[in-house]
């Protein structure tokens, strides 16, 4: 299992190496984050982002601001990254097999995630990186238990944002999901004032992140890191945003503030969370439970549609010859026989679309394929 | 044991959490708990390893002391203490007095002067004592007699004697606060010598030995050097008054009334529950016995009848908890072990189905070996094909504490657990999502305020640990069937609490058919 990958994976890692050496002008440990400061920082001359408790601070976040400014911490981050693959998957993976049935079964940990989602671990399959090349290679290593079988994959689009809609019932995004429109482009088009026809990729882009970052509580400084434009634009954009959809920045408002006076934050099924910490006279651990009092009823609502629809999808597949194999966030896999593969489908379709009634629709796409890459 | 007196500088590590603990610790009511949480493990982790016959904790007084009187700048430059340290304060004083320590709040004076003059005083009388502490000021006390430990540093802390004082200052622990002098101080406001560091303070005094010798020999310096450590005289010797600690303030008791009584359990129980400090709550020695003791019976079931008599007594009941002991965390690879079973709370059942020919050869009496005992268990198959009616019966409830778990075990050998209708981990969660640990033992500590027996105590930690098909089948009971009695009280409790919440249909409609659904994938 994934024998040509380690190999290749191992030669992109010293071609990296090489590259960080000659980038850095000599070798060292790049593991050691003492040495890799001192070259960062002292030899180099970049600027230290922030400081720990024993120098200065070399982690992902800073490397990303760092990278503007030379080319090494590019290649940090791929190495770690790469690093971190090999060490997570490509290793452990094949020592994961279970010997009895010749499958990896990953663990869903039903009380871990504070928002009411699934976690998963042994491994854990719902963080492999989509984007990058090896990424999708370690997918393709994932494939169906028999030889007769196909992996279908269902996934609700857009399901947070819908959840958005619905709980704020602003009128401006509702209308959006009933006429089906790209999201991020219709946000975009309303935000930079010009015809859905004349958005850009890049103010799609930017429109994407508002649209995400609202979700999350951002703030104009993390929507600017995010999106690279200054803090002062970023908080136009965000003003803009509000302004389009004034029933979300209603109801982004009055969260909070319910949360305060309840002690707590719901989801659709009455999921609770408490969040103490927003009575903290620390005005930063405030904000954090402010932004989680945001988030926990729009993820955990999200997960609330899903958790119904795996019980009624695991009710209806015919468990002689399908099987409900994953769940990673809004996506379900099912491994089925090839020739009940597009009935499969269109279940799944059906059923998670129906299981719960939104004032707007859900949408799920559905994917078929030989394994975990294919599929998407 | 040579008695000695551990003073406690409660400033030093109330500061030093606040700081360095940025987790979001808050009691049940969203106050911050950061500084009182590093101070009490602090605490705790001094009373563990050392369990000094006489202990204090200082902490400073309210209001000005003698050195603002002195110098109406000391501590000007440092930061107001924020606010939610402050309120700290009250909740570490409280904890130190519940734990049956004494406590010293002395106005006017800071808490180094206690420290100090406890210490002096200790020493005159023939005790050594500790100073407890990370503020490198208090290292001018250190002695024959004294020394200053800071526990937090290191895998075993870092004691400093007049040898490693030596090593540090490059002079006697007298002159201490000739080098703090020089060296000043940014955070307090101590002017000092401008240019003039930790390194060269040190050489200065390696050479000159005290300020006095240095100003004897000004003519010897150079340069930019001479010229302000000459004009820096008068700060430098005011400085070193500031500094210097007190050895002679008028206290009402003395270091032969450091002594420690017994803590309130009761109250030091509440006090860590509201805290949310759960994992401390299971490091309180004293408390953790009196919680475990309370009188229960667990049997092992060894005979057909027995085993048929306990099923009958589940099927009444219409519902019991069960649990399962394995070899390994993982229920697809694990081995059934034993089954334990409970319907009535302080009553449990054991059925040993998988123990090794060792673990079935008991001692009754660990020192009498005319009370070895061979147990015969029932023959696994026999057992099993027993308890397989009962447990696949939809209609009598099944209780457990991550389920899932015991479902898989079980179909893996051969049995199809239904009825679930309690599942007393994921009913925690749900009550407050937001707890990181779930655990029977912790979720056991929180409602029942009953420490379980740990599994270490078992199968040992790490390498060296076994399986639990090689526990001693007495011990296995005792441990199982604790499990099946504390989570069959907690459903009770979770039944209620999950009511109460209104989270009873988010539960049965979907938290527990998931169960199954998850057990599948």
């Amino acid at each position: 299992m994934f024998g040509r990958l380690r190999v290749e994976i191992k030669s992109r890692l010293g071609e990296l190496t090489d590259a960080i050496f000659e980038s850095a002008g000599e070798p060292f440990k790049i593991n050691s984050p003492k040495q890799l400061q001192k070259i960062l920082f002292d030899k180099i001359g970049l600027k230290p982002v922030r400081k720990t408790k024993t120098g200065y601070s070399t982690d992902v976040e800073v490397l990303e601001q760092l990278a503007r400014k030379h080319p090494l911490p590019q290649l940090l981050l791929e190495y770690r990254m790469l690093e971190k693959l090999r060490g997570t998957y490509i290793e452990a993976l094949p020592k994961l097999v279970n010997p009895e049935t010749g499958r990896i079964h990953t663990s869903f940990n039903q009380a871990v995630a504070a928002t009411g989602r699934l976690s998963s671990s042994a491994p854990n399959l719902q963080n492999i990186p989509v984007r990058s090349e090896f990424g999708r290679r370690i997918r393709e290593g994932f494939v169906p238990g028999r030889d007769d079988a196909v992996l279908v994959s269902a996934d609700y689009s857009q399901i947070e944002l819908r959840v958005l809609a619905h709980l704020s019932g602003d009128e401006t995004l509702c209308e959006a999901f009933h006429n089906d429109a790209d999201i991020h482009a219709a946000t975009a088009s309303r935000v930079f004032n010009v015809d859905e026809a004349e958005v850009t990729p890049e103010m799609r882009r930017q429109a994407k992140a508002v649209n995400f970052g609202v979700v999350y509580g951002i703030s104009p400084y993390g929507l600017a890191k995010n999106i690279g434009v200054s803090n002062a634009e970023a908080s136009r954009f965000i003003d803009r945003y509000f302004s389009q959809y004034p029933g979300v920045k209603a109801w982004l408002e009055a969260i909070p503030r319910k949360a305060v006076e309840e002690g707590f934050v719901t989801t659709l099924l009455n999921r609770r969370r408490y969040l103490p910490e927003l009575k903290s006279s620390d005005a930063n651990v405030r904000r954090g439970a402010e932004r989680m009092a945001i988030n926990t009823p729009v993820q955990g609502s999200a997960a609330d549609i899903i958790k119904i629809a795996m019980i009624r999808v695991d009710d209806a597949l015919d468990s002689a010859d399908a099987q409900l194999l994953l769940q990673v966030h809004d996506e379900l896999i099912v491994e089925v026989s090839v020739d009940k593969a597009e009935a499969t489908g269109d279940l799944l379709r059906e059923i998670m679309e129906d299981a719960f009634p939104l004032d707007i629709p859900l949408k799920v796409d559905v994917g078929i394929g030989r394994n975990w890459a294919e599929i998407h | 044991m040579v008695d000695k007196l551990f003073l406690i500088d409660g400033m030093a590590f109330a500061f030093r959490a606040y700081y360095a603990i940025r987790a979001a610790l808050t009691d049940h009511a969203g106050n911050p708990t950061n500084a009182v949480y590093g101070f009490i493990r602090v605490l705790l982790k001094v009373l563990r390893e050392h369990n000094p016959s006489h202990i204090a904790v200082v902490f400073d007084a309210p209001g000005k002391n003698f050195r603002d009187d002195l110098y109406p700048e000391y501590k000007a430059t440092r930061r107001e203490t924020p606010p939610d340290l402050k309120a700290q304060f009250p909740v570490m004083q409280d904890l130190v007095k519940t734990l049956g320590i004494p406590l010293l709040v002395v106005p006017g004076v800071e808490a180094d002067d206690v420290m100090g003059t406890l210490a002096r005083r200790a020493a005159e009388k023939g005790l050594d004592s500790v100073l407890v502490t990370g503020d490198k000021d208090l290292l001018q006390l250190v002695g024959p007699r004294i020394s200053v430990f800071d526990p937090s540093k290191g895998d075993d802390g870092v004691w400093m004697g007049p040898e490693e004082v030596r090593e540090r200052f490059g002079t006697d622990p007298e002159h201490v606060v000739d080098a703090l002098a020089l060296i000043g101080d940014a955070a307090d406001n101590i002017p000092g010598v401008r240019g003039i560091g930790d390194k060269t303070a040190r050489k200065l005094l390696e050479q000159y030995g005290s300020l006095e010798g240095l100003y004897e020999h000004l003519d010897e310096l150079k340069g930019k050097q001479k010229e302000r450590v000459a004009e820096d005289r008068d700060q430098a010797f005011f400085s070193r008054e500031l500094v210097t600690i007190k050895t002679d303030v008028p206290l009402d008791l003395g270091p032969e009334d450091c002594t420690r009584a017994a803590p309130d359990e009761q109250a030091l129980i509440k006090a860590f529950e509201a805290l949310q400090f759960h994992s401390l709550l299971e490091e309180l020695v004293p408390g953790a016995s009196a919680l475990q003791a309370e009188s229960h019976d667990y049997q092992l079931v060894l005979t057909r009848e027995r085993l048929e008599g306990v099923i009958e007594e589940m099927r009444a009941s219409g519902a019991f908890a069960v649990d399962t002991e394995t070899t390994s965390v993982d229920p697809m690879r694990a081995t059934l072990v034993g089954v334990s079973l409970s319907c009535r709370a302080a009553t449990g059942y054991y059925i040993p189905v998988g123990h090794t020919e060792e673990s079935l050869t008991i001692m009754r009496d660990p020192d009498d070996l005319t009370t070895v005992e061979r147990i015969h268990p029932l023959p696994r198959e026999e057992a099993l094909t027993l308890l397989k009616p009962l447990l696949e019966d939809e209609r009598v409830g099944k209780v457990g504490h991550n389920i899932k778990y015991d479902l898989l075990v079980f179909r893996r050998a051969g049995i199809q657990l239904r009825g679930i209708i309690m599942d007393t981990m994921v009913a925690s969660y749900l009550t407050d999502p937001s707890r990181l640990r779930h655990n029977l033992d912790e979720v056991s500590l929180q409602y029942l305020r009953r420490k379980l027996i740990p599994i270490s105590e078992l199968i040992g930690k790490g390498s060296k640990a076994i399986t639990f098909d090689q526990v001693p089948v007495d011990r296995a009971c005792e441990y199982a069937g604790e499990d099946a009695d504390i989570t069959w009280r907690l459903s009770e409790i979770f039944q209620a609490k999950l009511r109460e919440r209104e989270l009873t249909p988010l539960f049965s409609k979907v938290e527990l058919p998931l169960i199954h659904v998850l057990a599948r994938m």
